[in-house]
Parts: C-alpha cells; sequence; structure tokens
C-alpha cells in the first residue's frame, strides 16, 4: 500500500484539460421562472417581519396583513412582469419577463447587427455570443415543463 | 455597513454581506444570493441525481433549507462548501425515491457509469474516460477544476481527510494522463 | 446450396409477416396538420404556439417547416414532444420586411398517428409573435387537417 503524499505539482492539471472539464460541465440548464418566483416568495414569507415569528397584537397583526395582501396583489399584477435590478432570468434577453422565442430572436437580431453584447449573453459558456446561444434560448423557449406530458 | 443591498450595485457584496443582510431580513439580498449560485446547484443537483426534473427538485430544496437557517445563520466557510453537502444529500435522496430503493455510494457509481444525457461541448474521448473514473474519483477532479474548491473545502464537504483527496486527485488525473486519449491535454 | 437458398428466403420473407400483428392492434391513421399564421398586414419574423391534442390514442410523431422560404425550415420543439400529445413551435428569421410572409401563412406541419376512427380533437394557442423589429404584434393561428393516411 502506498503511503507517499502526492507532490504538489502531480495535483496540477494543464490548462487545456482545465478548460476541456469546463467545457464537459458547462451545459446550462434551464431553471424555469416559477421556481425561482417559488423561491422569492419563500424569502419574503420567511424574512419578513411577521414571519420571524414577533408576537403582535392580533387586531392590529390582522389589519396589517390585510393591507399587504391588497397591496401585494395590486403589486405582483404589475411587478412580476417588470424587472428590478438583477432579477431578470439571463435569457430574458428582451426583459419582458418571459423566456420564449422573442428572446432568442432578440439575440439573434443583435448577433446579426454585430453588436457589443454583455458577457452575461454567452448562454453556453464557450466564451463566444452567437447562433449557440440563441439556439439555447430557443431550445428552452420551446421546452415542455414535464416532458411531453403534463 | 448598510443592511440593504443597493440596486445595481449586487455584484459588489461579498457573500458574508450578502448573509448579514439577509439576517437582517432584506429579501433583495437572499435573491441575489439565490441568483449566484443557482446555476452551479441546478448543475451540481443534476451530476448526483442524474436528470433535470429532479435537479429542479433538488435546487428547491436546497434554497428552501437554506432560507430557514435564517435569521442567525453564520457563514463560517466558502458558500459552495456549505451548500455542496446539501445538494449532494438532497439529491441523493431525491433519486432514492424516484427509483425506489436503498442508495449506497456503489449503487451511485453504478448509476453514474450510465450514458449521460449530450454533452455537446465535451469531446467524447473526455466524456468517456470521466464515466470510467470511480465516482469518487471523479467527484473530487470536478469540484477541483470546474468548481474551484481548493483542497482543503473538497475535504471539508466530502468529509474526507485533506490525504484522501490528493490521493484521489492524483490517481484521476494520472488515468488522464495515462489514457492514450487524453493524454494529449498534458504535452 | 440449395438449402442455403429455402433458408435465405424463409429468413428474408418471415420478417414481412411479423409486421401483420399491428392489424390486431387496431388501425394506425396518420394525419398531418397544417399550421398557419395570420400576422394580417404586418410582416410575421417571429411565433411561438402551443399545438394539444385530447385524443386518447393520438401522438405527435413529426414536425416539418411551412411553405414561405423565412419559415421552410422546421421550427424549434422539445423532442420530448414526440410520441406524445402536445408541442411548442417556434420559430423566427431575421430577414427583412420583404423577406417575410404577411398575411396567412402555413408555417409548420405536424404528423400525428391516431388509432381508432375518432376526429383529432386538437387546440392551438398563440403564445406569442413578433414584427422584425421584435415588437409583439396580434396573430391568429390555425390549424388545419388535410389528410389522412391510413395504413393497414
Amino acid at each position: 500500500m502506498n503511503n507517499d503524499v502526492p507532490r504538489e505539482e502531480d495535483l496540477k492539471a494543464p490548462p487545456r484539460l482545465i478548460e476541456a472539464l469546463k467545457q464537459a460541465c458547462s451545459e446550462r440548464i434551464f431553471v424555469p421562472p416559477t421556481i425561482d418566483q417559488t423561491i422569492f416568495k419563500a424569502a419574503e414569507r420567511q424574512l419578513s417581519p411577521s414571519g420571524r415569528g414577533r408576537v403582535r397584537p392580533f387586531w392590529w397583526w390582522s389589519a396589517l396583513t390585510t393591507t399587504a395582501v391588497l397591496v401585494a396583489f395590486a403589486l405582483v399584477t404589475v411587478q412580476w412582469q417588470r424587472s428590478a435590478n438583477g432579477r431578470f432570468a439571463l435569457e430574458d434577453v428582451n426583459r419582458d419577463g418571459q423566456i420564449d422565442i422573442l428572446d432568442a430572436f432578440a439575440l439573434a437580431l443583435q448577433v446579426k447587427q454585430g453588436r457589443s453584447l454583455e458577457k452575461r449573453l454567452d448562454l453556453n459558456g464557450d466564451g463566444v455570443i452567437d447562433e449557440k446561444d440563441v439556439a439555447t434560448i430557443a431550445e428552452h423557449a420551446v421546452k415542455l415543463e414535464r416532458g411531453g406530458r403534463s | 455597513m448598510d443592511g440593504q443591498i443597493q440596486n445595481g450595485k449586487s455584484d459588489q457584496h461579498s457573500d458574508l454581506d450578502l448573509v448579514a443582510a439577509i439576517n437582517s431580513g432584506d429579501v433583495v439580498a437572499f435573491e441575489v444570493l439565490y441568483l449566484r449560485y443557482r446555476d452551479w446547484v441546478v448543475g451540481l443537483a443534476r451530476r448526483f441525481a442524474g436528470n433535470d426534473d429532479l435537479a429542479m427538485d433538488v435546487l428547491q430544496e436546497t434554497f428552501l433549507y437554506v432560507l430557514k437557517k435564517f435569521p442567525g445563520f453564520a457563514l463560517t466557510s466558502n458558500f459552495k462548501t456549505f451548500l455542496y453537502p446539501a445538494v449532494k444529500n438532497l439529491a441523493i435522496a431525491a433519486r432514492n425515491k424516484a427509483r425506489r430503493y436503498q442508495s449506497t455510494e456503489a449503487e451511485i457509481a453504478r448509476v453514474e457509469s450510465t450514458p449521460d444525457p449530450v454533452e455537446s461541448n465535451c469531446p467524447d474521448d473526455l466524456r468517456q474516460i470521466l464515466k470510467r473514473l470511480s465516482q469518487e474519483h471523479r467527484e473530487v477532479l470536478l469540484l477541483r477544476f470546474v468548481d474551484g474548491l481548493d483542497l482543503a473545502e473538497i475535504a471539508q464537504v466530502m468529509d474526507i481527510p485533506l490525504g484522501t483527496v490528493k490521493s484521489r486527485l492524483h490517481n484521476a488525473l494520472a488515468t488522464l494522463r495515462a489514457d492514450p486519449r487524453t493524454k494529449k491535454f498534458f504535452e | 446450396m440449395r438449402t442455403a437458398l429455402v433458408i435465405l428466403i424463409w429468413a428474408l420473407v418471415t420478417p414481412l409477416f411479423a409486421q401483420q400483428p399491428a392489424n390486431e392492434e387496431g388501425r394506425a391513421s396518420f394525419r398531418v396538420v397544417d399550421i398557419y399564421v395570420d400576422s394580417k398586414r404586418a410582416p410575421l419574423a417571429a411565433y411561438q404556439l402551443k399545438f394539444s391534442m385530447t385524443n386518447a390514442n393520438a401522438k405527435i410523431v413529426g414536425i416539418e417547416g411551412g411553405e414561405h422560404p423565412a419559415f421552410r425550415e422546421p421550427p424549434a420543439y422539445d423532442p420530448q414532444a414526440i410520441q406524445h400529445e402536445r408541442v411548442i413551435i417556434a420559430a423566427f428569421n431575421t430577414g427583412s420586411s420583404d423577406e417575410l410572409p404577411k398575411g396567412k401563412a402555413r408555417v409548420a406541419t405536424i404528423h400525428v398517428q391516431t388509432t381508432g376512427g375518432d376526429a383529432l380533437q386538437c387546440t392551438l394557442k398563440v403564445q406569442t409573435a413578433a414584427n422584425p423589429e421584435g415588437t409583439k404584434i396580434a396573430v391568429e393561428a390555425q390549424r388545419l387537417p388535410i389528410s389522412s393516411i391510413t395504413r393497414q
């Protein structure tokens, strides 16, 4: 049995191998926005003052939550369709709150026009923003959420 | 430090800053932290769970588990180091539930060896050889060179001695170096 | 030599008879469903539609492109939709307005297999559409079952 501890230089990998390994694992998996929203809503419930177990007089708490529900209802009908900074999915190129073929189309137009593009649009992680990233968005746009059957 | 994460400056905040803000009830800070690690978690979940649908379930469960730590959560290491065991355990549990049998590392290694979905960016040779590595060797290799964890962090997340990490990494690299199909990466 | 020839002929002919059990399961019908999008007077640069069938034994077996050159290539769709009852199809073209269809155009054809003689029941919903500038436009989608090819 070999008890020798490997030398540090034996634990290094050449840059080409590292690049190949990263490419092997670079395929991005599409996360439906509904999952993001589920997490965000859970965060709001957990982190809001009422979610942290503070004791309040019932009547005051009822009035507060009723008001909050009405305000939240009004906001939700608009807010999830709009953006706050950093809340858009990467694939939502046109930032309309939906990931669909129009996002692939928008990126395709920008690629065709040769515009300088943000790094975040390199969706397949290959270092280049091109038709492959457009195809990545298109694939996500038409993906059935639960395979071929609902 | 201001407990509120300012719009437009989220990328400048460290994980520690975000955790502190979340402990103060800052929902935006949690959203930033979530988006920062979401893709890594779902990729890792897919490695263990074997398919995208289960990976999505694991993603949700992981961050709901993280949420329950607040307020009062103290980040004492790299956030990936904290997430890794949770993701791995949840993914294994999800796959067990889906398959309805008791899991062992050997079973996981067996399932890991079945063909993965097409990875169009990966040279066929490298993909085939990665499958030939044992699950333990492959995981150390990917944690080190894809996920960017250092050796001490790998030891922590896998709950194995540092010497074992070094040994597994050395063996994994030796396998790649010796195989004629991947020898080219070392030349 | 003669024996070998007889065996060879038998080996070639037998599989033909093996296909006949399909009749025991019921007659399979193949239908083509043409998908049209009517953009009125606007040039159609992109569309996304959802096609669903409610027949118990219907499944999608193929998807083709349309008639207009801008949408002649097969649209994007989830491969998992094949052999199932619903699909989302989408396509775009970055050409100029002159190169794009206006009005009613066949953008895709979906091939469907059903068993039994029931009429095909399906729905088609527009999810989004846009003009060459990427601006959303209102369109109507229509599906036309054209023919039924029955395999006996």
